[in-house]
């Protein structure tokens, strides 16, 4: 599936009603050729993975400024694992303490782009991290 | 193909059959990629489809097509029936990019294992609906959905349309759709089946409906489906349970006429024509972007010794192509 453009899922979780810098990344995502996909606010973690399994994507971009990341982006990465989904890229936006991001880290988030975080930075970051070879036909099968 | 890739489509096959969400999904992006794995797999289910009804939401845009497939999938959710919605949308040509929001406006299924959600961007398929529509719908349909639910706005390539594409085609408009009937894309009102005014506790809503029932009578045939015209307000649900009523009495219709079957062979049939196109375009496009083709003829073209016509018909001429229009 060279051909496909990576696929990219930006969420965001918890309740904090702000999405302008989820939109802007969407946005810049898309002008650099990927295909992405915006939940809207508001989304539980069961719904993130939901997404993200029925849309296939690459790259999950989450994004939470309500302080609400350290236990649910967690969810969400246990949520992909636990149906097989352990490849996808999972990058995180927001407002999120170096603590916090050492954390997440750990827990399998790839990147964490904070405030003052360029797009192109961003965007160099997707493209060369995601992943371009995941398995065609046993998606979710024994990893 | 090899031989593992052979076997790892026939595995995901099963897995597609049994209803495995994951597999479905990546099924999906095969079909996207354009791979020949893509077809084996369409091929490969073909005998398992025809149960779902595929359900086609056309219209132009802001009239709140993702909305109202959103309050369709709850309907059918509360009637037990499971419902796959392909939301289709179109992908910048500059950039290949493409933003699917439609899912913004979908929160029915976030939970719901009976509901599969999926966006998709036009991509290769000029403006809107393709091969790729066709075979998605298909895959949804194995996989178990009682409804596959194909929200999108307009055409597509090689005359596949949502007429093409659904079985019952609901054309969506609002009462500020800012569009005369009249001045309706030509022949989207022969190819819907319902008609719906949405939003309709705006202003204008019964000029909208009656001049909607207008074009219905014109549409019509003596003796064939009676197109409806249905207001809804999707977004508090008014009037929905009452397009479902109405999908459903189209369904019966389509089960109980000639029509039913006749349909089924153009969207068939469409599909092999698709296929057959998808194959000439490509060999086309190769033949025509080869160095060797453009160094031979842009010099002649440029001095002038050639023109644009002679050219193209000598090109197709060395492909043993006679013309179609002999002069």
């Amino acid at each position: 599936m060279e051909n496909r453009p990576i696929r990219v899922l930006i969420a965001k979780v918890g309740l904090d009603g702000h999405d302008r810098g989820a939109k802007v990344l969407t946005r810049a995502l898309r002008d650099a050729g990927m295909e992405v996909i915006y939940t809207g606010l508001h989304q539980t973690p069961e719904m993130v993975v939901e997404a993200a399994i029925q849309e296939d994507v690459d790259v999950l971009g989450l994004s939470s400024l309500s302080g609400a990341h350290a236990t649910l982006f967690p969810r969400v990465i246990e949520g992909l694992r636990a149906v097989g989904l352990g490849d996808i890229l999972i990058v995180a936006g927001g407002v999120i303490p170096a603590d916090d991001a050492a954390e997440l880290k750990k827990a399998g988030v790839a990147a964490v782009f904070g405030p003052g975080t360029s797009l192109a930075t961003s965007i160099a970051f997707i493209k060369e991290h995601a992943p371009r070879n995941r398995r065609l036909s046993h998606p979710g099968g024994g990893s | 193909m090899t031989a593992e890739s052979r076997h790892d489509i026939d595995d995901l096959t099963d897995r597609i059959t049994l209803g495995d969400r994951v597999a479905l999904a990546r099924g999906i992006s095969l079909i996207e990629s354009g791979d020949s794995e893509g077809l084996a797999l369409s091929e490969k289910v073909f005998a398992a489809g025809g149960r779902a009804h595929l359900i086609g939401i056309t219209g132009p845009p802001g009239v709140g097509k993702s909305t109202l497939a959103d309050a369709l999938v709850r309907a059918y959710r509360t009637r037990d029936l499971t419902v796959a919605v392909l939301a289709v949308d179109p992908v910048s040509p500059r950039t290949g990019g493409a933003t699917l929001g439609d899912r913004i406006r979908m929160t029915a299924a976030s939970a719901d294992r009976g509901v599969f959600i999926r966006s998709s961007a036009a991509r290769g398929q000029h403006g809107g609906l393709g091969l790729t529509t066709m075979q998605t719908a298909r895959l949804m349909d194995v996989a178990g959905y009682d409804r596959v639910i194909i929200e999108t706005v307009g055409t597509g390539q090689d005359g596949v349309t949502i007429g093409t594409v659904a079985a019952t085609i609901a054309l969506v408009q609002t009462p500020n759709s800012g569009d005369d009937v009249q001045a309706l894309k030509a022949g989207i009102l022969e190819i819907a089946d319902i008609y719906v005014v949405n939003k309709a506790e705006l202003p204008g809503a019964d000029t909208m409906i009656e001049d909607l029932r207008e074009a219905a009578e014109a549409a019509n045939l003596p003796d064939g489906w009676r197109r409806p015209v249905v207001a809804t307000t999707a977004a508090d649900g008014s009037g929905v349970e009452g397009l479902v009523a109405t999908i459903e009495a189209h369904r019966a219709y389509l089960r109980s006429s000639p029509e039913g079957e006749q349909r089924l062979a153009g969207r068939l049939w469409a599909e092999v024509q698709a296929l057959v196109h998808n194959e000439v375009r490509v060999a086309v496009d190769r033949y025509m972007t080869a160095p060797a083709t453009m160094h031979a003829a842009i010099p002649a073209l440029m001095a002038g010794r050639a023109n644009p016509i002679q050219v193209a018909r000598s090109l197709l001429a060395a492909r043993g192509w006679t013309p179609t229009r002999p002069n």
